[in-house]
């Protein structure tokens, strides 16, 4: 799975390109979250268009996503989530921790 | 010009062997000079002479008669005179009239000469060359060109020159002698005094005498001393030895031929070093070509052989007969070679041959100073005195072009492995960096395995030893662990009350990490089980390892507390267990309470409580069933679970593991198994 960053006025948006998110690409994704709040990027919207499939190791990487970005005051945001992932976040209990969007635009936009 | 030349310059050969075969104008005893006539020409004397065998100081005497003489000319082929009579010695007599307008003047007599004599005008020794002796030991011969002998002239008209000569091998006739000396005798014309002294200075060449072999011999064996060690220690490219190969018969072809100018009567010695001279040469000329072909076609072309054949036949003819026919072969040969010599390099220079520009040059100005001295032996061009120095610049010229060619040629092959040098230097520098990298990777990757392994060691030693023993349980347990360490955890805690806490748990990530989370987890669970409330002890493991900052790490965990048939759960982030109902054959799924422990401080568990009958089945297990990928990267399912727990309820714990573990493996297939897998089964007795 690749990790693509692009930066917006407010944010970035980091997109996850693959299906299957096995934990595999932690680091990248983790630097991807650490250059952006260094850079003082606040609203980081996480693109799950792609992504089908999530792993525990998955959810381990988002969950740091989510708490590395509101414990320095940043946003995370999850655009794009298919059904499947809901319904593991749903299992996991974390339906209601992340924050999620329709679209990138409209995580953007709030 | 020399009565003898060096024969291995064949155009002169030609050239003197053409003068004396000329024929002059036929005139009574005595030749009449007059004085316009010898301001304009040089006369020749070399006509008919009154001749006598023998020896007689009488005849030296101008009143002496000689009319009833032979007659011969002076220069003479060895069998043109008469040889019964010929014992090596004889008189010859010459009678001059000259004009009035002469008187009292000195005229020059200019002598070529082969053997020794003494010059007699008008019965006075004039002058002589060598020594003549009746005893053989001190016989003296003088075979050069003297300088001009003044002869005053005084009022008398007629003055008789009477010419005692010697020549002792000319009587030998032996096979060697008539092989080596065709001719003999001497030439004497009369001259201008001024004009005699002036062609004297003309004469006065640049000579290749001992000095001069020297010069040639030792520079020569040197190079090609130097060009053979260069082609046996370093190039073993073949032109290298032909070069050298025909700079050593260019060699032994001056050195026979100088040894052939020294040797003046033991004529055998002579045959041989000439033939030896002559072999050589067409031998070196052979070489040449060899040489040349490597250069150009880097191997021997096909006429090369025919080339050698021809020269090997021209040298045996010249072995057997040494004679004129044997000389032209000779020098057809040589012309034949030079006409393959210009179509190679012409061939080479059109083709723009890298070099070729060099041997070019060379064979240029040998072309045209061997063209300048053939226009000096015509007589067209005045320039006898440079003569043998043209002929040095000649058979130097081409072989230093050559040299120079091989030395260039060495040169950039020096150049270009310096430069390959290079490039083989980087490219190892390169590949040792890569296998450097390689090896830093490898032992990485070691380094990595190893300490992998040692997390699987740790999170395996975190495990339960021994499943407890209850009477109304029958437990079972299964783990296989990814090839990355996948942070699943099981175990369990009897308290005295005889109530059994059973932990299953995965970290959320893989490697040493997850290993270090498990030991941490069985640290808290072993220490927090005790409590009463199960819901403290969920809500004091979050809140301890949020307090850790185990990030990114978390823990999905459930914990199940049983006392007799009390079940109480509670769960964080683990995917839903599964209870099948023997009562009602129904299969509940029982979803956590709450996300992952560790992300989230503060956040309130709740637990479920549920009463358990004989022949109900708990099922707890890992992501790593459910979420087991096959080769297609499609993943199991927990509606699979749901049906084969459907299908093995009724089973033993140990049976109904059995099961799942078949249907996850046969799912996965040859795939790796991307995450730990693992199973807590309990059948209610």
């Amino acid at each position: 799975m690749d990790v693509k960053t692009y930066e917006t006025e407010n944010g970035v948006v980091i997109t996850l390109e693959g299906k299957m998110m096995l934990g595999y690409e932690a680091n990248d994704f983790h630097e991807a979250i650490e250059n952006a709040l260094d850079h003082n990027k606040k609203k980081i919207v996480v693109d799950l268009s792609d992504v089908q499939f999530i792993s525990s190791w998955g959810i381990g990487i988002l969950m740091y996503g989510y708490t590395t970005a509101t414990n320095k005051g940043g946003e995370f945001k999850l655009a794009a989530v298919s059904e499947k992932i809901s319904k593991t976040f749903a299992k996991t209990k974390l339906d209601n921790v992340f924050q999620k969007f329709a679209t990138v635009e409209e995580a953007l936009k709030d | 010009m020399k009565f003898v030349k060096i024969p291995g310059n064949i155009l002169l050969l030609i050239a003197l062997i053409s003068f004396s075969k000329s024929s002059y104008p036929q005139s009574s005893d005595t030749v009449y000079v007059y004085a316009n006539s010898i301001k304009k020409n040089t006369i020749e004397l070399d006509n008919v002479w009154r001749y006598h065998p023998g020896d007689n100081p009488l005849w030296a005497s101008p009143n002496f008669n000689a009319v009833d003489w032979d007659t011969v000319r002076t220069s003479m082929y060895f069998e043109d005179y008469p040889k019964n009579e010929w014992k090596g010695t004889g008189w010859f007599r010459k009678v001059i009239a000259i004009d009035s307008a002469l008187y009292n003047k000195t005229l020059a007599l200019r002598i070529h000469h082969y053997g020794a004599s003494e010059i007699y005008v008008n019965g006075k020794l004039k002058c002589s060359f060598g020594k003549i002796s009746s005893n053989p030991g001190e016989i003296e011969l003088y075979h050069h060109c003297p300088n001009p002998v003044p002869l005053e002239l005084d009022s008398n008209k007629y003055y008789t020159l009477a010419v005692r000569y010697l020549i002792p091998e000319s009587t030998l006739e032996s096979f060697w002698y008539s092989k080596i000396i065709s001719h003999f005798g001497f030439i004497i014309r009369l001259d201008d005094l001024g004009r005699s002294i002036k062609a004297l200075e003309e004469e006065d060449y640049f000579y290749i005498g001992e000095i001069g072999y020297v010069g040639m011999i030792g520079p020569l064996l040197s190079l090609s001393l130097l060009t053979f060690l260069l082609f046996f220690f370093s190039s073993k490219k073949k032109e290298y030895l032909y070069y050298s190969l025909y700079l050593f018969l260019i060699v032994i072809a001056l050195l026979f031929i100088w040894l052939w100018q020294t040797v003046q009567t033991d004529f055998i010695y002579k045959y041989f070093y000439y033939l030896i001279h002559r072999s050589a040469v067409i031998l070196a000329i052979g070489t040449l070509l060899a040489c040349f072909y490597t250069i150009f076609y880097q191997k021997l072309l096909k006429s090369f052989w025919y080339f050698l054949s021809v020269s090997i036949l021209i040298i045996i003819y010249n072995a057997i007969y040494l004679n004129d026919a044997a000389y032209y072969l000779y020098l057809g040969f040589i012309i034949l070679t030079g006409i393959e010599y210009i179509r190679i390099i012409v061939i080479a220079l059109k083709s723009k041959k890298r070099n070729a520009w060099v041997i070019g040059i060379g064979f240029i100005v040998s072309f045209v100073v061997v063209t300048l001295n053939t226009l000096i032996i015509g007589g067209i061009v005045n320039l006898w005195r440079y003569f043998d120095l043209l002929t040095y610049v000649a058979a130097f010229s081409f072989p230093v072009s050559i040299l120079v060619y091989l030395v260039r040629s060495y040169s950039e092959i020096n150049i270009n492995l310096k430069k390959q040098l290079v490039t083989v230097k980087e490219l190892s520098q390169k590949e040792l960096e890569q296998k450097l990298r390689a090896q830093k990777a490898e032992s990485e990757n070691e380094r990595k395995t190893k300490e992998l392994e040692q997390a699987r060691q740790l999170q395996l030693a975190m495990l339960p030893k021994e499943i407890p023993s209850l009477p109304n349980l029958d437990i079972a347990v299964y783990m296989k662990t990814a090839t990355e360490v996948g942070g699943d955890y099981y175990d369990f805690y009897k308290s005295e009350d005889k109530t059994l806490n059973i932990v299953i748990g995965d970290a959320t990530g893989h490697g040493i990490n997850a290993g270090m989370m498990v030991s941490v987890t069985k640290g808290l669970f072993q220490n927090l089980a005790p409590y009463a409330d199960l819901e403290e002890v969920i809500n004091r493991f979050n809140n301890s390892l949020q307090s850790m900052k185990l990030q990114p790490m978390y823990m999905t965990l459930r914990i199940l507390r049983i006392k007799e048939s009390h079940l109480e759960v509670i769960g964080a982030g683990m995917y839903p267990f599964l209870i099948f109902e023997k009562a009602t054959g129904v299969i509940r799924e029982v979803e956590s309470a709450g996300p992952p422990l560790g992300a989230f401080p503060h956040f309130n568990y709740t637990n479920n409580k549920f009463e358990l009958s004989t022949g109900d089945v708990i099922v707890l297990m890992t992501d790593g069933f459910t979420e087991r990928l096959n080769e297609r990267k499609e993943i199991l399912g927990d509606e699979k679970a749901k049906a084969i727990l459907g299908v093995s309820a009724g089973a033993s714990a140990d049976e109904i593991i059995e099961r799942f573990v078949k249907e996850c493996d046969e799912w996965g297939g040859d795939r790796p198994q991307d995450d730990d897998a693992t199973f807590v089964v309990i059948k209610i007795k």
